[in-house]
C-alpha cells in the first residue's frame, strides 16, 4: 500500500492536538525535564547559588567516593529498606486477607486501617515524636505498665512488676532510632492493603472451588491459588515499596534531623542538607543522580526477574 | 469561521505569555516620582512591619525626599535564607539586608557584603564610636567592616527569685564562680512530687554556638586562634570548659538532657518554673513581659577559672555588593542603625540598641519591662566577646555536629572536641569544597 502524504485535514488535526497538549508539555519541560537535565549539568560543577558555577568534571562524584557520610547514609537507607519492605508487604497482605472476608463491619475496619496512610504529613510525624518520647510517650508508658508476676521470694504471691522496666529511648538512642522509624512506617500499611484487597477480589471463586475439590487445605490454597493470582499486584507493590523506601525523607527531617549521631541520616536527607544547608548544589545533584542509578538498577533487576514468578492472566 | 476564532484566541493567549516569559526581570530602580528605590530585606514579622511602615520609613522618606524604601520580608526566621538566596539567584537582590550573628558568617564568607570603611571615611557626620565597639567588632571580617549593628545583647544569668527563696539559696552576685554556681544549681534541683523524675532543674542549658564558647573562654581556652587559621578546641583548657557545661546535664544532672526537657525549650522551662536559672539575653524581656508569675532578676554569668566571659548576640544591617545605589543605601543604613532606628528598637522592646546614646538612656535602662538589675547587661559589655568563625563557615558549621554525641553522652567530650578540631583544621587548610 502506498503511504499517503497526510492530507491538509490530517495536518491541521495533528496541529490542534499538539496545541491542546502544549500547556502540559510546557509545564513538563519547564518543571520536570528541564530541571532534570539542569541537575545533570550542575552535578559536573561546583555551585553555591551566590557565586558563579565552576566546572569540575567528575570531581563531585570522586568526592562522594571518599565521603564517609555517603556510605553511612546509604547503609541507613538500606537498613530501613531491608526491614521495611518485607514487613510492610506482609503486613499489607495479611490485613488484606483478614479484611477480605464477608463479615459484618468489614468496611469500618478497612477504613480504619486506611486512614493513617491518608493522614500522612508533618502532623503525624509530630504525633509519633510524642508517642516515642522516652519519659512520657504512649509507647514507653505502655511498656512500663505493671503486669502480674509471681514473687518467688515471697511464697509465690502475686506481685506487680513493670512489663519492661527500662524501655529503649527510641528517637534519642542511636540503636533504636531506626527501628522506631520502621515501626512508625508500618502504620501506613493501609495503602498497600487497599491494592491487595482489589487484587484479592479479582481472583475468581472457581479456582478456589477447584482447589478444594482436589483436596487442598488452606495453606495450599494460599500458596497455589492466591499468591500466583496476586503476583502482578505483589510485583507492583514491591517496585513501589523499593522506590519509596529509598526516598524516605520527611520522617527523619521532622523527627530526628538525621538522628542521634547520624543514625537516621537517610540518603535523601543528606542530599537535602548538602543542597539547602551547606549550599553545595553540584554535590547534591551528583548525589541525586547516584540515587537515580541505584533505584533504576534495582527496578530493572526486578523487571528481569519478573517473568519467573509473575503470572499475568 | 471556527478556524479563524481558534487562531485569534491562540494569539490573544500566546502573545502576552511570550512577552512575559522573555521580559527581563529587573527590579525597578526609580519609582514614578523619580526617587531611588532601595529595597530592605528583613525578618520582620507583621508587628515589626507595622512599626517600620508607620514610624521608620515615613520619617526617613521625609528627611530624604529622593529615596524611597521598599520593604521585603521573610516574615520570621525560617525561610529567610532560602528567600534571600532565591532573590539573589534571580538577579533581583535587595540592597540592604538585615542579618544576625547567626547568619552573618555565611554571607560574609561568600563575599556578598559591601565594605563600609570607604563610606565611613568619606562621610563627615558619621562616627563609628557612637556604637559599642565590641558589638561592631562582630561585623568586622578580614579587615573590612561589613555592616552596622542595630541591636544586641550579651548573655547573662536570669534567675527565678521565688525558687531561690524556697531553696534558701542566696541570689547570684559578683562573687559567684563555677563552684558556687554548681552548688546553687544542685540545691535548686528537686524532685517535687517524689516520682523519681526531676521536676525542677537548677539550670537549663542551650546547645548553641552563641552560648557554649563562653564556658570555653571562662576556662581560659579558645575556639579559634586570633587569625582564624587554627582551631584550638583540642587544648585541655578548652575541653575542660566545654566539659563543665555539658556535664551540667549529663553528670551533675542539674540541667535537663534533651529528653528530660519534655519538649520545652530553655525559656519555656524557665517560664514554667521548671528551671531556676537560664543564661539568656535581653531579647527575652519581650517574652517575659507577657507575664511571669514570679519575681525574677538578672545577674552576671559566674566567674570561670580564667575570669568572666560571655557571648553577644546581635542583629544588624548590611549593604549587598550588588547594589546599584550604594550612596543611598548608606544613607538608609546610617538611619536604621542610628538614632531613629535605635528609638524604634526601644519602642519595639527589642533588646539593646547598638547606638550608645540611646542605649544608655533611661528609656532603655528603666523601661517598664526591665528587672531590677538591668544594668548588669551594660556591665557585661565589658567582658563580652563575639563567637569567632573562619572563612570556611559551612564546613565549620558542619563540624559542630561532632558535638552531638558528647551532648547525648555517647562519646566523650575529649573525642568530640578532637573530631571537631580535626574537621575544622582540615577545612581551613584544605580546599573549601
Amino acid at each position: 500500500m502506498k503511504k499517503q502524504r497526510s492530507s491538509k485535514l490530517q495536518r491541521i488535526e495533528a496541529l490542534q492536538g499538539f496545541l491542546f497538549i502544549l500547556p502540559w508539555v510546557i509545564g513538563f519541560l519547564a518543571f520536570a525535564a528541564g530541571p532534570v537535565i539542569a541537575s545533570l549539568c550542575i552535578s559536573f560543577c561546583k555551585w553555591d547559588i551566590l557565586t558563579p558555577a565552576e566546572f569540575v568534571g567528575f570531581g563531585n562524584y570522586a568526592k562522594m567516593m571518599e565521603d564517609p557520610l555517603i556510605a553511612k547514609s546509604l547503609v541507613n537507607t538500606l537498613y530501613y529498606a531491608v526491614f521495611h519492605i518485607p514487613l510492610a508487604m506482609c503486613g499489607a497482605l495479611g490485613t488484606a486477607l483478614l479484611l477480605n472476608q464477608k463479615l459484618k463491619g468489614m468496611r469500618v475496619f478497612r477504613t480504619l486501617f486506611y486512614v493513617p496512610s491518608v493522614t500522612a504529613g508533618v502532623a503525624t510525624f509530630l504525633l509519633w515524636t510524642w508517642i516515642f518520647n522516652p519519659e512520657l510517650g504512649l509507647l514507653n508508658r505502655a511498656l512500663r505498665h505493671e503486669v502480674p508476676w509471681i514473687d518467688f521470694a515471697n511464697g509465690l504471691a502475686i506481685k506487680w512488676v513493670p512489663f519492661i522496666a527500662n524501655p529503649p529511648k527510641w528517637l534519642a538512642d542511636p540503636q533504636w532510632a531506626m527501628p522506631a522509624l520502621i515501626i512508625m512506617a508500618l502504620w501506613g500499611v493501609g495503602g498497600g492493603m487497599i491494592i491487595y484487597l482489589a487484587g484479592l477480589q479479582g481472583i475468581p471463586e472457581e479456582l478456589y472451588e477447584a482447589a478444594e475439590i482436589d483436596g487442598a487445605n488452606s495453606i495450599q490454597k494460599f500458596r497455589r491459588v492466591t499468591i500466583p493470582m496476586l503476583s502482578p499486584t505483589i510485583f507492583f507493590n514491591l517496585i513501589m515499596s523499593i522506590i519509596g523506601s529509598f526516598q524516605v525523607f520527611g520522617a527523619a527531617f521532622i523527627m530526628t534531623g538525621g538522628g542521634p549521631m547520624n543514625a537516621t541520616l537517610f540518603y535523601v536527607l543528606y542530599l537535602f542538607q548538602n543542597a539547602f544547608m551547606y549550599f553545595r548544589m553540584g554535590y547534591a545533584s551528583a548525589m541525586a543522580w547516584l540515587l537515580f542509578l541505584i533505584i533504576m538498577t534495582l527496578t530493572l533487576i526486578q523487571f528481569k526477574l519478573a517473568p519467573k514468578w509473575v503470572h499475568y492472566q | 469561521m471556527r478556524k479563524l476564532l481558534t487562531y485569534i484566541i491562540i494569539l490573544i493567549v500566546a502573545v502576552p505569555l511570550v512577552r512575559w516569559v522573555f521580559q527581563p526581570k529587573i527590579r525597578p530602580e526609580y519609582d514614578e516620582k523619580g526617587r531611588v528605590i532601595i529595597e530592605w530585606y528583613n525578618y520582620a514579622t507583621p508587628e515589626f512591619l507595622e512599626l517600620y511602615e508607620k514610624y521608620l520609613i515615613p520619617e526617613f522618606e521625609r528627611t530624604h525626599p529622593n529615596i524611597k524604601i521598599r520593604l521585603n520580608s521573610s516574615m520570621g526566621d525560617t525561610g529567610y535564607d532560602a528567600k534571600l538566596l532565591t532573590l539573589i539567584a534571580g538577579k533581583i537582590a535587595p540592597d540592604i539586608i538585615h542579618i544576625t550573628q547567626q547568619n552573618f558568617p555565611f554571607y560574609a564568607s561568600k563575599g556578598l557584603l559591601m565594605d563600609l570603611n570607604p563610606a565611613i571615611e568619606k562621610d563627615p557626620e558619621f562616627n563609628i564610636d557612637d556604637y559599642f565597639g565590641q558589638v561592631v567588632d562582630g561585623l568586622r571580617y578580614q579587615g573590612e567592616l561589613l555592616g552596622l549593628p542595630s541591636d544586641f545583647s550579651a548573655i547573662c544569668l536570669v534567675y527565678n527569685k521565688k525558687l531561690f527563696d524556697e531553696a534558701k539559696v542566696p541570689y547570684p552576685d559578683e562573687t559567684w564562680d563555677w563552684n558556687k554556681f554548681l552548688w546553687a544549681a544542685r540545691k535548686l534541683t528537686k524532685d517535687t512530687d517524689g516520682d523519681g523524675a526531676t521536676d525542677q532543674f537548677g539550670f537549663a542549658s542551650v546547645n548553641s554556638y552563641n552560648r557554649w564558647p563562653a564556658w570555653v573562654w571562662a576556662n581560659g581556652g579558645e575556639v579559634l586562634s586570633a587569625d582564624a587559621k587554627k582551631c584550638l578546641m583540642d587544648d585541655p583548657k578548652a575541653i575542660e570548659g566545654l566539659k563543665f557545661y555539658i556535664n551540667l546535664s549529663l553528670k551533675e544532672h542539674v540541667a535537663p538532657t534533651s529528653t528530660q526537657n519534655l519538649g520545652q525549650d530553655y525559656e519555656q522551662m524557665f517560664m514554667a518554673q521548671r528551671a531556676a536559672m537560664i543564661a539568656d539575653s535581653r531579647y527575652a524581656y519581650k517574652l517575659f513581659s507577657k507575664g511571669l508569675e514570679f519575681p525574677w532578676d538578672v545577674a552576671h554569668m559566674p566567674k570561670g577559672p580564667a575570669g568572666r566571659a560571655t557571648t553577644f548576640i546581635w542583629g544588624g544591617n548590611c549593604i549587598l555588593k550588588s547594589t546599584k545605589h550604594p550612596k543611598e543605601a548608606w544613607e538608609f543604613l546610617k538611619f536604621v542603625s542610628g538614632y531613629e532606628g535605635a528609638l524604634l528598637n526601644v519602642k519595639a522592646g527589642n533588646a539593646f540598641p547598638a547606638y550608645k546614646k540611646v542605649a544608655m538612656s533611661d528609656q532603655v535602662l528603666k523601661s517598664p519591662i526591665s528587672p531590677p538589675s538591668d544594668h548588669v547587661f551594660i556591665e557585661a559589655i565589658e567582658y563580652g566577646r563575639q563567637a569567632p568563625f573562619p572563612p570556611q563557615y559551612t564546613e565549620f558549621n558542619q563540624a559542630m555536629r561532632n558535638f552531638e554525641g558528647a551532648w547525648l553522652g555517647y562519646s566523650s567530650v575529649e573525642d568530640a572536641c578532637k573530631a571537631f578540631t580535626d574537621a575544622v583544621n582540615a577545612a581551613i587548610s584544605g580546599e573549601v569544597w
